[in-house]
């Protein structure tokens, strides 16, 4: 027997009250670090596979709606734009490198890309087995795709016109299975990759069928090359350039630039107040958990004065019984941080669980953040401050009074 | 062993309490009378060392308890002290083995075999793994007994031992604290207004 197996014995004594206050806690503490870490993970996720990429060049519309298509492949893309445009861009001096990527297909849900080899190389792709594609309608499998949809070398992918999969079958649009990649965190992970030739050739056979309807639009452009793709995605020779070269764009010609460093952190801000004002309400929670404890450990002790007195006859001295209180306090507040901490792993693998059905992508880290070393503080000095009066309390017993009077 | 000279005390309220002299050889029980209102729980708060007298001096075990600081109070009250309560107080949340073994642990002291040999003694070795809420009321004075007595003071301090019970229990539970003073080597002080007690203490002080 100790003083600290003793607070712990009077923990457990009051079961309910004991666990309406660790509740408090775990739910305050766990909202916080589950914001945390998802902001953490869906940032790191962004940032990920931002990389190399200063600038996109699309169609006209929402440049967040160019950035989300073409640099995460979450939505519709803005449109099309010529490839000969793209190609002058991509000529200009300012650009350092880039990587022209056009959509069409999907397959069962998974987007075609046609994309440069480049693009690959982007995202540090590894071909785990197979070999690059060499012909139009040769494809590179992602690792999700394949794991998810069960995809094997040589496989046959007749893929469905659109990016979701109830779009219209292009029966002669088969691709093979030539590669498949090894897992890279990134969003080639979720994409099949095949070559723009593919791409093109589906389409120019798939245009043939609406000859009809677009026959005036194609008599205007053939004399020129009609290819399109649907978005180039730049990287800059000089950093400066993200200043002075989209604005160029945008207002010379009708094609759109975006930057996708600067669409995110936008996005970031939008859904940042959300997250914001969430916090705040956790911190709160964790206050009210906070006088909870107090109020728990005022009145246990003024129900308990009878037996601190005798402790305190028995020898025990002011500071113990002090310490014996502090530590029930900082017994409850840290196990409160420590479970907390598990419900927002458990919140973070739900989420993630969520995001992979509808957004195909993976959020799975388990270390724990700096924040999150400051919400252990947090915790602690909840239970030292809510603590104290009570502590003090005890200090000041007049253990004589207390017994004449029993 | 205890000796009282001009001891005084007086409240915040104006109460006012001078007693009488007290010279106890070692090897000899006490037994302090005297009715409500005299100052017998405040005596007995000086001799336990839980209150500080205002003057006179209280001489216990050849230690001047009117010059120790409060924490030296503490001290010497777990090494020396055994104190029985009127109405007995145990830590709720502990059976009554661990009662005993938060006292060892106070006074420094770890010895499980001892613990066993008081709860024998007294007729609770049965009670050891139960709450102290779950004993009957007899039961929970031989508990307080046994957590006055575990750490095997000199001095035994009885405040009103016997004032609620009937004379067959009375006798007993007189006779049982008598007893385990002496099987345990301490002598006894009750303090009491209950003159049934008179018959069995030798040397009996009025207030």
């Amino acid at each position: 027997m100790n003083i600290f197996k003793l607070s712990i014995k009077n923990i457990f004594n009051k079961p309910l009250s004991s666990s309406i206050s660790l509740a408090l806690l775990i739910l305050g503490v766990g909202i916080i670090s589950l914001l945390l870490q998802l902001n953490t993970l869906i940032k790191d996720q962004m940032d990920n596979n931002l990389r190399g990429i200063d600038m996109v060049v699309g169609a006209k519309g929402s440049p967040l709606q160019l950035i989300l298509s073409s640099v995460y492949h979450i939505d519709s893309p803005t449109g099309n734009i010529s490839f000969q445009e793209a190609e002058n861009i991509s000529k200009n001096r300012m650009v350092g490198s880039s990587i022209k990527i056009l959509y069409g297909d999907n397959y069962k849900g998974y987007r075609i890309v046609g994309a440069e080899k480049k693009f690959i190389d982007l995202y540090k792709g590894v071909i785990k087995e197979g070999k690059d594609w060499e012909k139009p309608y040769e494809v590179l499998v992602g690792s999700k795709v394949y794991e998810k949809l069960k995809i094997n070398l040589g496989d046959e992918l007749v893929s469905s016109h659109g990016l979701r999969e109830t779009g219209q079958s292009h029966d002669e649009g088969t691709f093979k299975v030539v590669g498949l990649l090894k897992p890279s965190n990134s969003v080639i992970d979720q994409l099949i990759i095949t070559s723009p030739q593919s791409v093109w050739n589906i389409h120019d056979d798939n245009d043939h069928y609406n000859e009809d309807e677009h026959e005036h639009e194609d008599e205007h452009e053939h004399e020129h090359d009609d290819r399109e793709i649907t978005a180039m995605l730049i990287k800059f020779k000089s950093p400066m350039n993200i200043i002075q070269f989209p604005r160029q764009i945008n207002e010379n010609t009708n094609l759109q630039a975006a930057v996708p460093s600067y669409e995110i952190s936008r996005l970031f801000k939008l859904f940042g107040f959300g997250i914001e004002t969430l916090s705040y309400l956790a911190y709160l929670i964790i206050i009210v958990s906070g006088f909870s404890l107090f109020i728990n450990l005022f009145n246990s002790m003024r129900e308990r004065k009878y037996e601190m007195a005798l402790i305190r006859t028995l020898g025990a001295s002011r500071l113990q019984l002090s310490t014996m209180i502090i530590f029930e306090s900082l017994v409850l507040t840290i196990s409160g941080f420590v479970l907390g901490l598990l419900f927002s792993r458990f919140g973070v693998m739900f989420v993630s669980s969520l995001m992979e059905e509808s957004l195909n992508y993976n959020l799975n880290s388990f270390k724990i953040l700096n924040d999150e070393f400051w919400l252990l503080g947090l915790s602690i000095l909840i239970g030292m401050v809510s603590s104290l009066i009570p502590a003090i309390q005890v200090y000041k017993m007049n253990i004589s009074k207390i017994l004449a009077n029993a | 062993m205890l000796k009282t000279k001009e001891l005084e005390f007086n409240y915040e309220n104006q109460m006012f309490f001078k007693f009488q002299n007290i010279d106890l050889k070692s090897n000899e029980n006490l037994l302090i009378i005297g009715d409500s209102g005299v100052g017998k729980t405040t005596l007995m708060h000086l001799l336990a060392g839980l209150l500080k007298s205002n003057s006179g001096s209280i001489k216990l075990f050849d230690k001047e308890l009117n010059l120790m600081s409060p924490s030296q109070l503490d001290s010497f009250r777990k090494n020396n002290i055994g104190i029985v309560f009127q109405r007995p107080h145990f830590v709720n949340s502990l059976t009554v083995k661990e009662n005993l073994q938060l006292a060892q642990y106070i006074a420094n002291k770890k010895d499980n075999n001892r613990i066993e040999d008081i709860l024998k003694n007294l007729n609770i070795f049965n009670k050891s793994n139960k709450k102290t809420n779950q004993l009957s009321q007899g039961e929970k004075q031989r508990t307080s007994i046994a957590l006055a007595i575990v750490n095997s003071p000199k001095l035994i301090l009885a405040d009103e031992p016997t004032s609620s019970l009937d004379d067959n229990n009375c006798a007993k539970v007189i006779e049982l604290l008598k007893k385990q003073a002496t099987d345990f080597g301490a002598q006894l002080i009750v303090i009491t207004h209950d003159s049934r007690l008179k018959k069995h203490f030798k040397n009996t002080i009025e207030l």
